[in-house]
């Protein structure tokens, strides 16, 4: 029977890679056994069937339904286990309160200092002395400002990512393209902190996890987050959140915050509504009439020139209008403390490169995070690099000349996801587990809107 | 993988078989890349053109969902598993050595998303390939035999023999499906199959004959039922 010829010529008979002499010989062999013969016609038969059934037709596009598939792998890498992020914490505690200890003993001489020379040089010395703090204000806000381009915008030097052709994403709700309506209805927000020891005046600069125990980085990727509309978006990331903070081991003290971001429309409206716009009145400084008159638009285009404006308004406001200072919005924070939430200086910076809000939260629940927005909306989230303010600025005039959609959706995480993994592996690298992460977002939403402060 | 926003713009999932003349979603693939134009494209992919990315995979992004969809004959299945597979092929391209065939390589990253899915399913029903042909104690040629006994009539449509053909494909164990799959409908050599099943060519040439003597007993089976038998709907339009 088949015994006579082997499988692998059975299998060559009916791949059809014999010639004609070996086809014929393995016939021969099969003399007298018609039915096996027969059996591989079949076979044969149902090889070409299948071979010749077509490809079926992909349903979609799938390149367009890709890219949010591939932010959760890039987040998937766990950071540094506990125990190590448990120690390094205790160290950078010590370490922390040894410095607290050393500032509050110099601050005790100092003040010891000053207060003899007061009581000795009488009130002639007042004058002197504000002028001195006054010149100390602005020399510490030139260093925070190249503090601030030494670190946030070091970014804004090098070359923009290559791909970077829409920003922010079509549907993005651009916050800070709208000014404010005129008026009170600001609410309080503000991030505490005084992180300028040679200040008199609380900095604005405060918040990024002042007085917290906890490092907090600043990410330069952000989460779009598509949402019917802001409110809605919102209480979606209040939602993720407060539900990743549920699952803590102390839910009340998990380190998860949210803030919609302060904006540079805000800004000037809060400029314009303490200071007088138009130059030359008594009572305005002005350094401040230049930045809240309309004229002057582009001077917020600056952003280090913007920072530096609102932080000296701040200051000033606070010291003539202290009654009032804790009334002053600078942000809408939505959840969590406000040690935690971003300061409103990083908020600004965001908010610049078409962030709508920022998310405090744990590096190591990013992927939790992700996964969370995934159960409740699906799989539309995505992480994009964060471009720099300049290049925001651009891309935002170019895409109101033309907007390009999410077509190049896949193009776009090809070109962001090398520098969304370096981030990561950095964060990684430097064991910085127990470090939060302050998260740009951008609600995507099918409408532009200006919300309301609560 | 949720890929529930995929099925918005779905046209008609189960069509096929006028494949090469389609423009739709997937009809790249009928002008399918040069290997040089592939590589052309990975390295300009690793230098950091991200443009690059996207011809590459929209050549192939065809090809995936057809094996996607033969191994599981099932659309949203299918496109689930292909996001998956593509997801996978983009994560590992920057590490892809040239060693094999990027055609290859695409496949077999495939197909592994693919036995990963059958494997978690359980849907293993069949005994092992590496059994006797036909996994019973009759030879192979004996249990085609009784073949004629069960559907004399031998003169079907070929359309329909081919519809009985890729039911029955599903019937079969994932590994038999794989080569069959591969070798038929994917058109690789025994050097190909082997590097993406990670098997030798002489274990693939034995397995690809028991897969098909297998299929023909699965597909006997189908024809000799009728529809409401088979218990499914006929709507995939599995005729050429």
């Amino acid at each position: 029977m088949t015994e006579r010829v082997s499988e692998s010529e059975l299998l060559a008979y009916v791949e059809g890679e014999l010639d004609a002499m070996q086809v014929q010989q393995i016939r021969e062999r099969l003399a007298g056994e018609e039915h096996v013969l027969a059996a591989l016609e079949r076979l044969r038969e149902d090889r070409k069937l299948l071979r010749t059934a077509g490809e079926p037709v992909p349903p979609i596009d799938f390149l367009t339904e890709l890219e949010p598939q591939l932010a959760r792998p890039m987040l998937m890498e766990a950071p540094p286990p506990g125990a190590y992020r448990r120690r390094h914490r205790r160290r950078r505690r010590m370490a922390r309160l040894t410095r607290l200890g050393l500032a509050a003993a110099v601050l005790m001489m100092v003040s010891g200092a000053v207060w003899m020379a007061i009581s000795v040089a009488g009130p002639r010395m007042r004058g002197e002395a504000a002028d001195r703090l006054r010149a100390q204000d602005d020399q510490a806000s030139t260093a925070v400002d190249e503090q601030a381009l030494a670190a946030g915008d070091s970014a804004a030097a090098s070359e923009p990512p290559a791909g970077a052709d829409a920003w922010p994403p079509s549907g993005t709700a651009i916050l800070h393209e709208r000014p404010l309506p005129p008026g009170p209805g600001f609410d309080l927000a503000m991030s505490g902190g005084d992180e300028s020891p040679a200040d008199d005046l609380p900095s604005p600069f405060g918040g990024d996890g002042a007085g917290a125990d906890v490092t907090l980085v600043s990410a330069d990727f952000a989460l779009i987050v598509p949402a019917e509309d802001l409110a809605s978006g919102e209480r979606l990331l209040e939602e993720a959140l407060t539900s990743l903070a549920a699952d803590a081991p102390a839910p009340h003290e998990a380190p998860v915050a949210l803030v919609r971001n302060f904006t540079e429309a805000e800004a000037r409206g809060l400029i314009a509504r303490y200071f007088d716009p138009v130059p030359g009145e008594a009572n305005v400084p002005e350094r401040y009439a230049e930045a809240g008159n309309d004229s002057e638009r582009t001077f917020f285009e600056d952003p280090v020139r913007r920072r530096r404006w609102v932080d000296r308004m701040l200051r000033e406001l606070r010291a003539r209008h202290q009654e009032e200072a804790d009334e002053i919005l600078l942000s809408a924070r939505l959840l969590g403390p406000d040690a935690l939430a971003a300061s409103y200086e990083r908020q600004l910076s965001f908010s610049g490169r078409g962030a709508t809000h920022t998310i405090t939260i744990p590096a190591s629940s990013l992927p939790a995070m992700l996964t969370r927005l995934y159960e409740l909306r699906g799989a539309a989230t995505r992480l994009r690099a964060l471009p720099t303010e300049k290049q925001a600025m651009r891309l935002r005039a170019e895409a109101r000349r033309e907007r390009d959609g999410d077509a190049g959706s896949l193009r776009q995480w090809a070109a962001d996801h090398r520098r969304i993994r370096e981030f990561l592996s950095h964060l990684r690298a430097q064991q910085e587990g127990e470090a939060c992460v302050l998260l740009p977002v951008v609600l995507q939403t099918p409408v532009e809107e200006t919300p309301a402060r609560r | 993988m949720d890929a529930s926003g995929a099925r918005s713009i779905r046209p008609d999932p189960e069509r096929e078989g006028d494949s090469e003349a389609d423009s739709s979603a997937g009809g790249a693939a009928a002008s399918r890349l040069t290997p040089l134009r592939e590589l052309q494209l990975i390295e300009a992919y690793q230098q950091g053109r991200p443009e690059a990315i996207e011809d590459l995979l929209r050549a192939y992004q065809r090809r995936v969902y057809g094996v996607c969809y033969r191994m599981v004959r099932n659309a949203d299945e299918a496109s689930d598993l292909t996001q998956d597979a593509l997801v996978r092929i983009i994560e590992g391209l920057h590490s892809y050595d040239g060693r094999a065939a990027l055609s290859t390589w695409i496949i077999r990253v495939t197909m592994n998303c693919c036995l990963s899915h059958l494997r978690k399913q359980k849907l293993r029903r069949h005994g092992s390939l590496d059994e006797p042909a036909g996994g019973g104690p009759e030879p192979w040629s004996a249990r085609l035999e009784a073949e004629g006994e069960l559907s004399a009539p031998r003169r079907v449509e070929q359309a329909e023999t081919r519809a009985a053909l890729l039911r029955a494909l599903r019937e079969l164990d994932p590994d038999m499906r794989a080569i069959l799959v591969l070798r038929d409908l994917q058109d690789l050599d025994y050097q190909q199959i082997g590097e993406v099943l990670e098997i030798p060519i002489g274990t693939v040439k034995s397995r690809l004959f028991r897969a098909r003597v297998a299929l023909r007993e699965a597909a006997r089976v189908q024809l000799g039922q009728s529809p409401q038998e088979r218990g499914e709907d006929d709507r995939t339009g599995e005729t050429a």
